[in-house]
């Protein structure tokens, strides 16, 4: 289920008085908010776009906090906006008052493109209507054996097809390939981006494989995708031709404890090569948030308010003195921090060499320590660093630790949206264009319903859509 | 010193191959896009440009976008197949390495772990290069192991290059295929025998466009 953040100010948060400050003397056309791709979804919910429950910020912004002419046609009547609040309410009367413009002179109003997917803001972003095509059971059938198979099909063999079945169990065929759940298979270069695996480092290399196994098992046959996120296992690979790829519990002195195991989240590669030495790992947090919910913040995507139990908009601390409550930071971390603060007791890489023997020994990459902290104190942040809480944010609800938080977005509209996405990429071949925005909504959909996050079975009916199998 | 493990009688043919898989290839390209990518021939190919050419300019986006490359192992893995050869000894540079090793990247398979690259590489020129190599060592090996199908006449000529086209692209060859494949045997005539024309229409229809798009 989506959960969209409500924005409510609270009387005593001195945030919202330095947001106002800072926008009255700036006096600047109405900035970008976080709440906007949400306010925008909220207003239009059927846009294709809105199909996760909020769109990119490339729907008023060239690259935030530049906007594009849709969204400076916004500005006009949103400035002078003063706070968040303000924001909120006036944004959806501004969205209303632009809609008969064309923003981008592409001779389509914004309206228009709104309700068909496309960008409003954006010229080259029009949506084509669809020319009337027909399902051509042999060009996908061939197009399945290059992409699973990874072979041409056999002279003859197109001769025979003549039905979208046919097409189903071809796919069959070749989810079992070598080509497909091998070493360097496709499975592997679809969860690359993911894992980011890198080499040389002789000491690791191969420390990322457990991690791609995981991937794959989670992938294939009759199995729940979302244990990407909630496994507590780990997954070990017999070198056949195809692997075959078991799961397995570590046992142990040295064993992780299972009730803090999150998938590839607490796996040791994840959070040696991304938390490194960070006592709030923020680049772990955010490799998370965009390999697994598809939000960038870099870009920036997804943020949100975080709110207490109470609808209260919570305080962002700084921590570890980086300087994250910056005006011009918190607009991204406000959403961040929350998020790192839940892998805060997962131990990175080489702790047990920075801290030497002086102290206690910090656990190995990936494990749980709930005293992680103190190591930190003095070497990456003052006493601060005792304060920070163990749990983060989701969405704007806040209060989840790790595993929690895992379990919650695994649930979510984003994590189908985002893995179905990764696989219409590799058979498409392109993101969804505007004519297709709704052959995907549906399909990432059913792959929450009907297909009971079954990769295999998604697959399935995506090798049958109109974007596969409709030769142009 | 590298060794040029070309064939030695298309070096000094290099120019009339390349001219006739200019030719062919750009009416292959033609035939592609009516045929949505499958490579199936269109009934009036030739007549039928002018249509395509006056598409909508969305059309040809979406056509573009929806071509894929089939990158460098499925297209050893096809090539294999179609010239009845193990995809490990399809093409071994210096004799010892396998050709997608060595050309991994520029045939956009990508090795991401070495070089932290996260997404494809796309249009690098050395591609068509690679790709060129890995067609020609595989074309001569085939026509060496199992030589050409007969070519003493017009007649016998045509069955080859469709047998050809057949083999690589599961199609037969179009009429401009035939009459430029034929003008090649003509200026081969006399200066080579004829494996090495065989070797030359695989190795033109292995290299068309259509062999590594879908």
């Amino acid at each position: 289920m989506a959960v969209v953040s409500r924005v409510r100010r609270s009387p005593d948060w001195p945030w919202s008085l330095a947001w106002a400050l800072l926008l009255w003397l700036l006096a600047s056309p109405a900035a970008a908010l976080p709440s906007g791709p949400n306010l925008f979804c909220e207003f239009y919910p059927d846009s294709p776009t809105c199909g996760a429950g909020t769109t990119s910020c490339a729907t008023c912004h060239l690259s935030p906090p530049t906007l594009n002419p849709y969204g400076i046609d916004l500005s006009e009547i949103l400035s002078p906006t003063v706070d968040a609040e303000d924001y909120a309410v006036r944004l959806p009367v501004a969205l209303s008052e632009v809609e008969l413009l064309d923003s981008d002179g592409d001779g389509l109003q914004n309206l228009a493109e709104i309700e068909a997917g496309s960008e409003p803001g954006d010229p080259a972003s029009r949506s084509v209507p669809r020319q009337a095509g027909v399902y051509d059971p042999r060009f996908a059938y061939r197009r399945v054996s290059l992409d699973v198979c990874g072979e041409e099909v056999a002279s003859g063999e197109l001769e025979s097809v003549s039905a979208p079945s046919e097409v189903v169990n071809k796919l069959r065929s070749c989810l079992s390939s070598d080509f497909w759940v091998g070493v360097d298979g496709e499975l592997w270069k679809i969860a690359f981006p993911k894992v980011r695996p890198r080499v040389p480092f002789s000491r690791v290399e191969g420390a990322f494989e457990p991690d791609l196994n995981l991937f794959v098992y989670t992938q294939t046959g009759d199995r729940d995708a979302r244990e990407l996120l909630t496994a507590s296992y780990a997954v070990e690979r017999d070198d056949r031709t195809p692997p075959v790829y078991r799961a397995l519990t570590p046992t142990g002195p040295r064993a992780p404890d299972p009730s803090t195991r999150a998938g590839m989240l607490t796996t040791t590669w994840f959070n040696a090569s991304n938390t490194m030495g960070q006592s709030i790992p923020r680049v772990t947090a955010a490799q998370a948030y965009r390999a697994y919910l598809g939000f960038d913040l870099s870009v920036p995507e997804g943020l949100f308010d975080p709110e207490d139990e109470e609808g209260q908009l919570l305080h962002l601390v700084d921590y570890d003195d980086k300087g994250v409550d910056a005006a011009d930071c918190a607009v991204c971390h406000r959403t961040l921090d929350p998020l790192a603060y839940m892998f805060s007791r997962y131990a990175g890489a080489g702790e047990t060499r920075v801290f030497g023997d002086a102290r206690p020994r910090p656990p190995p990459s990936g494990h749980y320590a709930e005293n992680r902290m103190e190591y930190f104190v003095g070497y990456d942040g003052g006493q601060g660093l005792l304060d920070v809480p163990e749990t983060g944010a989701l969405f704007g609800v806040s209060g989840y630790t790790l595993v929690e938080w895992a379990r919650a977005a695994a649930d979510s509209d984003a994590f189908a949206r985002n893995l179905v996405l990764d696989y219409w990429r590799h058979f498409i071949g392109g993101e969804p264009t505007p004519d297709r925005l709704g052959e995907f909504n549906r399909l990432w959909r059913s792959f929450m319903n009907e297909h009971r996050y079954r990769v295999e079975l998604m697959l399935e009916a995506l090798v049958v859509t109109e974007a596969y199998g409709v030769p142009r | 010193m590298f060794r040029d493990s070309r064939p030695s009688w298309i070096k000094g043919r290099l120019t009339a191959v390349v001219a006739v898989v200019l030719a062919v290839g750009c009416s292959a390209e033609a035939d592609l896009s009516q045929s949505g990518g499958t490579g199936r021939s269109v009934p009036g190919d030739e007549a039928d440009l002018g249509p395509v050419d006056a598409a909508q300019p969305g059309d040809q986006t979406a056509l573009v976008s929806e071509l894929k490359s089939k990158s460098g192992r499925r297209y050893v893995n096809s090539l294999a197949a179609a010239l009845d050869l193990p995809a490990q000894t399809l093409c071994r540079e210096l004799g010892e390495l396998d050709c997608l090793d060595v050309h991994g990247i520029s045939l956009q398979e990508v090795e991401p772990r070495f070089l932290r690259v996260q997404s494809p590489i796309n249009g690098l020129v050395t591609g068509a290069v690679a790709l060129d190599r890995i067609a020609i060592l595989s074309c001569d090996r085939h026509v060496r192991n199992q030589g050409g199908p007969p070519t003493d006449d017009t007649f016998q000529r045509r069955e080859a290059i469709d047998s050809w086209a057949r083999r690589l692209l599961r199609r037969d060859a179009t009429e401009l295929e035939q009459e430029k494949l034929e003008a090649l045997y003509e200026e081969l005539q006399g200066e080579s025998d004829e494996t090495q024309w065989s070797t030359a229409v695989c190795f033109i229809f292995a290299t068309l466009t259509e062999s590594f798009l879908y």
